[in-house]
């Protein structure tokens, strides 16, 4: 090959480099993807909202207990009888059951929401699990003789 | 020949000399209005982080902050920040700061305004490079040191002295009990614009008081005006405000939100006193000794005058008090 | 004028023709970069003031639970929703400030359901709509017990 070619031949090789890193500046650097703040907000918000709302919650149907006391019943003994002749335990899953599926279900978020002392052998389980990333919160109950677990996982 | 010779050679000359003025000032052009925009966007850009301080100020109380933003001045007035030509008007805004603010640092502060119950956040803000000296033994110097950040270019001094030039853009004095403004020595600060040399006298307590404000006028004190504080977050608020006039503006429009908050509270207090689970005449006599208070800081918060202070500081005690009745036979608290 | 110096001046329009076309793409890639940037940085500017107006809604002492002037999060006091929901709308302009265009609901899921509509300033000129629902406590003070609500806010930015 002659000097002259073997010169246009770097040249060549030197403007497609410049083309392919200039390709990844591009990409990389100046066009980066938008950062989601509200989804951020929104989703870490959610889970502890939801869950500590739900506990706060006077049951209306059982002499205005809260869900946590109703909950630590549920663990210890099911002496409680609501007016509508629940027990304690399903007392508080229907009505998890009813303000999730009003709250998480028509905003088209997938949820799986647990009660538990032993995570095997769960006291309440309401939605399906999470496959992939998840937010979650979860909240320890003390009881009289174990602590209930209330957990929260929104995918 | 040789005159067509040196005709081309001049043609030549002159197409260069186009073609280079045009590149010239095709790229100044650009540049200009690049600088232009770039400047336009950086004050844009610290007007909304202001915006934002502003905004956040209702959600934490008792919180300070440093914010590090471009080298800038930050023109403050009664409901009004502007940045060079970039301005922001509010309908009502509470933040306590003096007419310019300059450096690339900004101090935030927020209190809560409760009297008694929390009606709204009072926003401080100042820069780094203004300084801040108390000077004072009594108890509310000390208080008042302690609730000013410490990331504040600010002194204490116990009795009063001789004051040196640091070459701070501003330098405000606080003034506390029966120090007399004119046997502070000026110092080198009489160098300085009169306007950028302000102090406060204060004399009261942590819960109301009256504030003289003066100015430097050549090597003495002027004394520009008086005026009065409610609460320790209304004392700092004159701290931060350079004039009389910014820092009633500030409490006029704390007290519009004053006045707002207790409509809802009297709204509360009278369903409260109705409602059919207060059956015991303890709780009823509680709601209605508090709407009796209530009452009187709705009407005295109106207007921001001294009457006014006095009958809301009154009224807040007796309301603290009717709370603490509500609390003690087990009624609903008030607030 | 010769051949020899035409040919020459033609060349150097036709370079400076290149050049200016060249720069003229670089300008229209750099304009267009901008502009991608400008866009982006307006929608997290408008999802940071959905969030911050959601924020300032839930610590409204107009509307926030306390007791003994200690602040509940996460709670609205049913009494003083009650009672802010007729000022607010009464003070929509005084609101504007802090709540810009939005619309401010809130609704009681358990035990009873209910709905208040405490601030609503619309527009059709919008370039972005947010909507944030929180889950909320909602206190009634008088018969001391708690409700499950959501407070639905939605926002729109020009």
């Amino acid at each position: 090959m002659k000097r002259a070619q073997m010169e246009i031949l770097g040249l060549a090789i030197v403007v497609v480099l410049i083309l392919v890193a200039t390709t990844f500046i591009v990409r990389f650097l100046v066009l980066k993807s938008p950062t989601e703040y509200r989804a951020g907000f929104v989703s870490s918000e959610l889970a502890s909202n939801t869950l500590n709302t739900f506990l706060k919650t006077s049951a209306a149907e059982c002499s205005q207990l809260s869900m946590t006391e109703l909950l630590q019943d549920c663990a210890r003994a099911e002496s409680i009888t609501c007016d509508n002749g629940q027990s304690s335990c399903s007392f508080v899953n229907s009505t998890a059951k009813s303000i999730l599926s009003k709250t998480l279900g028509i905003w088209a978020i997938r949820y799986e929401f647990l009660a538990y002392t032993d995570a095997k052998l769960p006291l309440i389980k309401i939605g399906q699990q999470c496959r992939g990333e998840k937010k979650s919160k979860l909240f320890p109950i003390p009881a009289t003789t174990t602590t209930i677990y209330a957990k929260l996982d929104i995918c | 020949m040789i005159n067509k010779k040196a005709f081309e050679i001049q043609f030549n000359w002159i197409f260069v000399l186009a073609a280079g003025a045009a590149i010239l000032l095709f790229f100044t052009i650009v540049v200009v209005k690049q600088k232009g925009l770039a400047e336009t966007s950086t004050k844009a850009s610290v007007l909304k982080s202001i915006e934002a301080i502003v905004a956040g100020a209702g959600v934490g109380t008792d919180t300070t902050n440093t914010i590090q933003m471009p080298d800038s001045a930050i023109e403050i007035g009664c409901n009004r920040i502007s940045i060079g030509g970039v301005s922001k008007q509010y309908q009502s805004m509470v933040m306590f700061a003096p007419d310019l603010i300059k450096g690339s640092k900004l101090v935030t502060q927020t209190l809560g305004f409760s009297v008694p119950y929390r009606a709204t956040n009072m926003l401080y803000l100042t820069g780094q490079q203004a300084r801040y000296i108390l000077i004072g033994d009594n108890n509310l110097a000390k208080e008042i040191n302690k609730t000013l950040p410490s990331i504040l270019t600010k002194e204490f001094h116990k009795t009063s002295s001789l004051i040196s030039n640091k070459n701070n853009y501003k330098v405000r004095l606080i003034i506390f009990g029966d120090i007399d403004a004119n046997s502070i020595g000026m110092g080198s600060l009489d160098k300085m614009p009169d306007s950028d040399v302000t102090a406060i006298k204060v004399n009261g307590d942590d819960q109301k008081g009256a504030i003289q404000f003066y100015q430097k006028d050549g090597s003495a004190w002027s004394l520009k005006g008086g005026s009065i504080y409610i609460g320790r977050s209304s004392l700092i608020g004159a701290v931060y405000a350079d004039t009389v006039e910014s820092y009633e503006c500030n409490m006029q429009n704390a007290f519009s939100r004053l006045n707002l908050v207790t409509k809802i509270y009297k709204g509360r207090t009278e369903v409260l006193r109705d409602s059919d689970l207060t059956e015991r005449p303890r709780c009823i006599d509680t709601y209605n000794g508090a709407l009796t208070q209530l009452n009187k800081i709705y009407a005295a918060s109106s207007n921001f005058n001294n009457i006014n202070v006095e009958t809301i500081s009154e009224a807040a005690k007796e309301l603290s008090n009717q709370n603490k009745n509500a609390q003690k036979y087990s009624c609903t608290m008030i607030y | 004028m010769d051949k020899k110096s035409q040919i020459q001046i033609g060349e150097t329009i036709a370079v400076l023709f290149v050049f200016f076309i060249l720069v003229a793409i670089g300008f229209i890639f750099y304009v267009k970069v901008i502009q991608s940037n400008l866009e982006q940085e307006k929608d997290e500017a408008s999802q940071l003031r959905s969030v911050g107006i959601a924020q300032r809604v839930m610590f409204l002492p107009e509307l926030q639970c306390s007791e003994d002037n200690i602040i509940t999060d996460n709670c609205i006091d049913v009494l003083k929703l009650e009672s802010a929901k007729g000022i607010m709308k009464e003070k929509e302009l005084y609101y504007y400030d802090m709540f810009e265009y939005s619309s401010i609901n809130i609704t009681q899921i358990y035990p009873t359901e209910a709905k208040w509509s405490i601030y609503s300033k619309e527009t059709d000129d919008f370039s972005s709509k947010f909507v944030t629902n929180v889950p909320i406590s909602l206190f009634d003070p008088a018969g001391r017990k708690y409700g499950f609500g959501v407070l639905a806010i939605e926002t729109m930015l020009k």
